[in-house]
């Protein structure tokens, strides 16, 4: 037979009722565990979290609410919208990173069992590093809410190994007393006469202190205590399933309301409407509760694995809420399915399409008929349809326009006048007198010697004049010049007499200046005989001009006149002292003085 | 099921491509007349007889005989370039003035001689001239300067030929090549 001590207080155990049976707990500890839960004080049951979380809580709170307020004033669909980093609770604190805390002796869970409820777990061989396991404090947080009302049996099953961990062990034992406090030496009187006390794995015996009395509902007293193994069982049987009880902590007020609370989170599962979101939301329905207790940190111990990260862990960064609406989850599966691509394209094409149509296809086929039409007169075309399509407000009613055609150079006439315009017109008519002819345009000269004139005398000379004048024009109108002349003179055939002298001297300059020309082609062509008479014409008609006597020179050097083209272009040099070239005309001067005859 | 939608979609923008346009029409093609090139129309202006009549009827009769590259026709002008500087009013001896002379004319090449005394060496100074009248520009310059004038006629003909014989024509945009030769 062996002997077995207690692990926390090194006493030997009792021995256990049957040979092969658990051995029982260590009754001594039992006993001062008993006196120690009687004797705590009633702060040992006040949340963990300080005051002051309890104070940054809301001021996150606050936050949060003021960034949802902001964006609600959007008109525009918001699919995700930033969150201010001290409106996101630090649920999930790195797991692993953090450096293991030194080994605590006696691992003490904080839980909210009854007063009188005692639980006897037994420590693993190694002392956990996190403090407390969630699902036991869950478990007894729901015992103590639930009383004996009957739930829903555990959905989640976790391993075998977790459930020994925590409560469910056959060697748990977990008694349901009357909240009144009961004496920790009969409790342990009781525990000892159990008819089948389980022995545990493990020889530590961890005595969880009572929480609050206020936060705990009371038990049914009328209830017989049911042997400590089957109580366990049924409480393991019986415990809510705590999937989502990781990141939301389940505190006696939060287990009461925890009806409400689920009924929200049913609505939408964490994982579709986002793991912040169902954070924040967990934290802003805790956020009004004071003096919420600190989430708990999972223990590596709890990480089942069958369960199922429901949320990733978050640091102090800021992350995006993601809000998904309707038509972000219509893109979305449109997206996943490649239909948006395919149907923009199609769009894309049929616009396109379209487009073409309506610009280039009229042209080109009312071009098409045309076997000379070229690209040049395609482009104003185009140019002009496009400026009318633009002008008509782009109405396309169909792919097909109509011919458009050309816009009648002369204004159509109204078909129907209006009475009033008519009445008006027929007593204009009926006034004035049936006026003369339009005055001729002036190019036309023989109306005006037709005209009938008022006075005899000044209208006999005013066609001497215009006769005379006709003439002169008539003899003046071989070269361009001269028709331009005449143009100008025949413009101003009404003037009076003491215009002709200026119009003449303009007149005769130009002349002069066509005549230089002629010389000149006639000096070019060899024909310097011809050359000497337009220079001459030249001198007559301005002889102020010196180029005619210059030409007149050159000509006669030309014909072999030394003599004449010496006096002609010592002239020159008299017209045009300052004259660019004086110094050559010097030097042919000299030459042909020089030469010999 | 991507390349399906891709051909349909490649039918579908052929398809309504089709339909809207046509073919363009076809352009005939410019072609440049590489014919210009070798019509040039080349004067050659006689020199000044005043001053060494000589020497200016031995270098007209060597200008007539001048074979200028590319030029098919070849006129004969009448008056010297001098007189017709005089009666055009542009005396400078640029070579803008002597392309307006070209352009009063309407050659593409202007030859000319011009004969002058040499006042540091009381030679005769010879000089011919192959001016290019579109670009204004001097295609070829040959000067001398003789001592006397039998040697002055006898090397006409050298200088002619410097002259109406110019290297290969520059591209477009170059500078006249001159030639100096003393």
């Amino acid at each position: 037979m062996s002997t077995r001590v207690c692990g926390r207080c090194r006493r030997p155990l009792p021995a256990p009722a049957t040979e092969g049976a658990a051995p029982a707990p260590c009754p001594f500890c039992a006993a001062q565990d008993a006196g120690r839960a009687a004797a705590a004080p009633a702060s040992r049951a006040q949340p963990a979290r300080p005051s002051a979380d309890a104070a940054a809580g809301k001021k996150r709170a606050e936050a949060f609410a003021s960034a949802l307020a902001e964006n609600a004033s959007r008109t525009t669909p918001v699919h995700s919208f930033a969150v201010p980093p001290e409106a996101i609770p630090v649920v999930n604190q790195p797991r692993r990173r953090e450096p293991p805390p030194p080994p605590t002796p006696p691992p003490i869970f904080v839980a909210p069992p009854p007063p009188p409820e005692v639980e006897v777990i037994p420590a693993p061989p190694v002392a956990p590093s996190q403090p407390a396991p969630r699902r036991a404090a869950a478990v007894t947080a729901t015992l103590a809410s639930l009383g004996h009302v009957p739930v829903a049996p555990q959905a989640r099953a976790s391993s075998p190994a977790a459930a020994a961990a925590v409560v469910a062990a056959p060697s748990a034992v977990a008694v349901a007393a009357p909240p009144s406090p009961a004496p920790a030496a009969s409790l342990a009187a009781a525990f000892t006469a159990a008819p089948t006390p389980v022995v545990a794995p493990s020889p530590h015996l961890v005595s969880v202190p009572p929480s609050s009395p206020a936060s705990v509902a009371p038990a049914p007293v009328a209830r017989a205590a049911p042997p400590a193994a089957s109580l366990a069982a049924t409480m393991l049987g019986l415990s809510p399933p705590l999937s989502e009880s990781r990141n939301a902590p389940e505190t006696p007020r939060a287990a009461a309301s925890a009806e409400g609370y689920e009924g929200q989170r049913g609505a939408a599962a964490p994982a579709e409407r986002g793991a912040d979101a169902w954070n924040i939301g967990a934290y802003l329905d805790n956020a009004g509760a004071a003096g919420s207790p600190a989430p708990p940190a999972l223990s590596p111990t709890f990480a089942a694995p069958g369960a199922a990260d429901a949320q990733p862990a978050m640091g102090s960064e800021p992350v995006d809420l993601q809000i998904r609406s309707g038509l972000s989850l219509l893109l979305d599966r449109l997206r996943q399915r490649g239909i948006a691509v395919a149907a923009g394209a199609a769009l894309l094409v049929a616009v396109l399409g379209a487009g073409a149509f309506v610009l280039l296809g009229g042209p080109l086929r009312s071009g098409a008929g045309k076997p000379g039409a070229a690209t040049a007169s395609v482009a104003p075309a185009v140019a002009s349809r496009v400026s009318a399509v633009l002008a008509t407000g782009s109405q396309l009613p169909s792919l097909v326009m109509p011919k458009m055609t050309e816009p009648s150079i002369e204004p159509a006439a109204p078909a129907a006048a209006s009475p009033k315009i008519e009445k008006a017109e027929k007593t204009a008519k009926a006034r004035a007198p049936e006026p003369e002819a339009a005055p001729p345009a002036v190019e036309e000269e023989a109306p005006i010697a037709a005209a009938p004139a008022r006075s005899p005398a000044h209208s006999e000379a005013k066609s001497r004049s215009v006769s005379k004048h006709a003439a002169h024009h008539a003899a003046a109108s071989s070269s361009s010049r001269r028709t331009s002349a005449h143009r100008r003179t025949t413009a101003h055939a009404g003037a009076l007499d003491h215009g002709d002298s200026d119009v003449s001297e303009s007149d005769k300059i130009a002349r002069a200046r066509d005549a230089y020309r002629e010389g000149n082609q006639r000096l070019f062509s060899g024909d310097a005989g011809g050359a000497i008479t337009a220079y001459e014409e030249m001198v007559r008609l301005n002889p102020k001009d010196p180029a005619g006597y210059r030409g007149l020179g050159l000509a006669s050097a030309q014909l072999g006149k030394r003599t004449e083209a010496v006096r002609y272009l010592r002239s020159y040099l008299k017209h045009a002292p300052n004259a660019d070239d004086r110094a050559i005309i010097i030097g042919r001067i000299s030459l042909l003085q020089t030469l010999p005859p | 099921m991507a390349r399906a939608k891709i051909l349909l979609l490649g039918a579908l923008f052929g398809a309504l491509h089709g339909c809207a346009t046509k073919a363009p029409p076809k352009t005939a093609l410019v072609r440049r007349d590489s014919s210009s090139e070798v019509s040039v129309r080349l004067a050659v202006m006689p020199s000044d007889s005043l001053l060494f009549a000589d020497i200016a009827t031995a270098l007209d009769a060597q200008l007539g005989r001048a074979r200028v590259a590319g030029a098919r026709t070849t006129i004969r002008a009448n008056i010297s370039m001098e007189v017709a500087q005089l009666a055009l009013e542009c005396v400078s001896p640029t070579d803008e003035c002597y392309a307006q002379v070209g352009r009063f004319l309407q050659v593409d090449r202007l030859l000319w001689g011009q004969i002058a005394r040499d006042l540091s060496s009381s030679g005769v100074k010879v000089t011919v001239v192959l001016l290019d009248v579109a670009r204004g520009t001097q295609l070829a310059r040959a000067e001398e300067v003789f001592a006397q004038n039998d040697a002055a006629i006898g090397g006409l003909r050298r200088l002619v030929e410097r002259a109406s014989s110019p290297p290969p024509s520059p591209p477009p945009g170059a500078l006249s090549q001159r030639e100096h030769t003393r």
